[in-house]
């Protein structure tokens, strides 16, 4: 028993993944959590994690919001395989949805962060090729363009309007049924 | 025994480095051309015309990419990028000599890039007794060639006031721009009915027919043959009667004509909405106050295709929270048209009336507010066009 428990902790151990920040800092992660960055993964396949991987594109801050997600997302994962295959009745669909209802409320919170954060989610998304995080965060962005004017938007986001007013005047001209 | 242990946190945070992290000052101005569309990308067509003018760099973006293009095409069917079109004038038979005025057509969004929006070609019959086909084409693109050449003439030399009920469905809009006009006109006995073809500029006439028993039915009423819609599904054009109990079918591939029964439910009452589900099988659906009745066309126990009632889907409450409205804002739910399986509707049907148009996905069951608008006769949605003005890379830097 106590060799087989040394045994797991020792394969658990051996997934392990050290993320380092642009500021140097070091974060520990399972590799299931790690390989939801398909940058990671692809890294990891090619056997150049060791000693940590330097990710200088990213901010310990950020780093701990992604390493959140991808954590809170891998567990999803996990289970989604564990599930999928032979427990179909209803009390499994039940957990899944609890599951699911859970996830969503996560991601909402998840997303309770100030523009310049989410701004860094995204590159940090996209640097580390994480899908989903990807898809919630840019969704996050359009969702707070939706139904908003140019001048709206220019506010919203620190825009400078630097089109002539006459290029402007033309093509509200042309697509007069979306300023409607 | 180590088995009893707490697991290993699956991550965990080695002890941080004491300094200050200094606050983000990120803006979308850092957000390189991909991830802008990237954005932009999850946002209707209008939201995406207005994003666009808010600079010169967004605007670049959106034009300078023809993949964003199409994969905006791809991520939005027609509930997304979808608009309504609102003549000004009723599209809908008897169109009776006095009231063969020219029509006049405004269209909120333009067609698509000349082709004919799918079965809402812009003609009417101007005057059917003069068998003129008018072009109520409008804005930019290429119109199709009937449209330059303005009218063309019904082959019928001497149409008697009992064929006057005619109606036009498209047989295609798909490129390369040729498609075809039906024309049925229906008298009490007979069945008239011409194709125009836009390849051969020509009217084919088919040949007359009086085959329906359920045409035999007595009927009081003077327009009882009112063809007052056509939709296209799956290879076939239904036409939809006013006050009677089948729907006119034509095959688009052999060009024969058929009569289908409608279900119970719905004879004589011309309040419902043939269409098409998002797996392009025939659908009917109609409104009753704020429910929906939905029929798919399936073989019953004896094998026999019918119109089998699906769902009945009660709206009321979705509808005034998606609107914030009380029922005293709305007369009733009104089925406009259904394409691809999303119903699109009205809360009211009466010109002058304040109105809001909601789509409603018959798979996800979701309701989605569109905008609210006078109701002016008629709307109907159709696939919006790319705005010319987003295309191309000609932004001056």
């Amino acid at each position: 028993m106590a060799s087989a428990g040394s045994g797991d902790e020792k394969a658990a151990a051996a997934a392990m993944i050290t993320l380092i920040s642009s500021d140097n800092e070091k974060f520990e992660v399972t590799e299931a959590t790690a390989t939801l960055s398909q940058t990671i993964r692809h890294m990891i396949e090619d056997g150049c994690t060791d000693g940590g991987v330097p990710l200088p594109n990213v901010t310990s801050k950020i780093l701990a919001r992604v390493i959140e997600y991808c954590k809170k997302h891998a567990t999803a994962a996990a289970g989604e395989e564990g599930s999928s295959s032979s427990f179909s009745d209803a009390a499994f669909l039940e957990v899944d949805r609890a599951f699911l209802e859970e996830l969503e409320e996560f991601d909402d919170a998840f997303l309770e962060v100030d523009r310049a954060t989410l701004f860094d989610l995204i590159l940090a998304a996209n640097y580390l090729d994480i899908k989903g995080l990807l898809n919630l965060t840019c969704q996050k962005v359009a969702d707070s363009v939706k139904g908003k004017t140019p001048e709206q938007i220019r506010e919203m986001y620190n825009i400078v309007n630097d089109l002539t007013p006459e290029e402007e005047a033309e093509i509200r001209r042309e697509t007069q049924w979306a300023f409607e | 025994m180590a088995s009893q242990q707490a697991p290993p946190p699956r991550w965990r945070m080695l002890p941080p480095a004491h300094r200050e992290v200094p606050s983000s000052t990120t803006t979308i101005h850092e957000l390189e051309e991909n991830l802008i569309l990237e954005i932009f990308l999850r946002l209707s067509l209008p939201s995406l015309v207005r994003a666009a003018v808010s600079c010169r760099a967004f605007l670049a973006a959106v034009r300078s990419s023809p993949v964003f293009r199409r994969r905006f095409h791809a991520l939005h069917p027609p509930l997304s990028s979808a608009s309504f079109s609102i003549p000004r004038a009723p599209t809908s038979p008897p169109l009776l000599p006095s009231a063969a005025a020219p029509t006049q057509t405004s269209t909120l969004p333009v067609a698509d890039h000349g082709v004919p929006p799918r079965l809402r070609p812009p003609y009417q019959l101007e005057n059917p007794a003069a068998g003129r086909l008018q072009s109520n084409h409008r804005g930019p693109g290429s119109p199709p060639p009937a449209a330059r050449r303005n009218e063309r003439r019904l082959p019928w030399q001497d149409l008697p006031n009992k064929f006057l009920l005619a109606h036009i469905g498209c047989l295609s809009d798909e490129p390369p721009r040729t498609f075809r006009v039906v024309c049925v006109c229906h008298g009490k006995s007979m069945m008239r009915s011409a194709i125009f073809s836009s390849g051969t500029g020509d009217w084919q006439i088919l040949p007359r027919w009086s085959p329906n028993p359920l045409m035999a039915q007595p009927s009081t009423r003077k327009y009882c043959y009112c063809l007052h819609s056509v939709t296209q599904v799956n290879g076939s054009l239904y036409w939809s009667y006013d006050k009677q109990a089948y729907q006119l079918v034509l095959d688009t591939a052999t060009l024969q004509f058929n009569f289908t029964d409608l279900p119970e439910h719905l004879k004589g009452q011309g309040t419902y909405m043939t269409g098409e589900t998002k797996h392009g099988k025939p659908c009917i659906v109609s409104a009753e106050e704020f429910t929906l009745s939905v029929w798919f066309r399936r073989a019953n126990a004896d094998g026999v295709e019918k119109w089998m009632l699906d769902s009945v889907i009660p709206l009321e409450e979705e509808v005034l929270q998606a609107t914030e409205g009380s029922r005293d804002d709305h007369l009733a739910l009104e089925v406009g048209e259904i394409l691809d399986g999303v119903v699109y509707l009205s809360t009211s049907n009466r010109p002058g009336f304040s109105c809001w148009f909601l789509s409603f996905c018959l798979e996800t069951r979701k309701l989605e507010k569109l905008f609210n608008k006078t109701f002016d006769n008629s709307a109907y949605p159709y696939i919006m066009a790319w705005p010319p003005s987003l295309v191309g890379n000609n932004v001056n830097p």
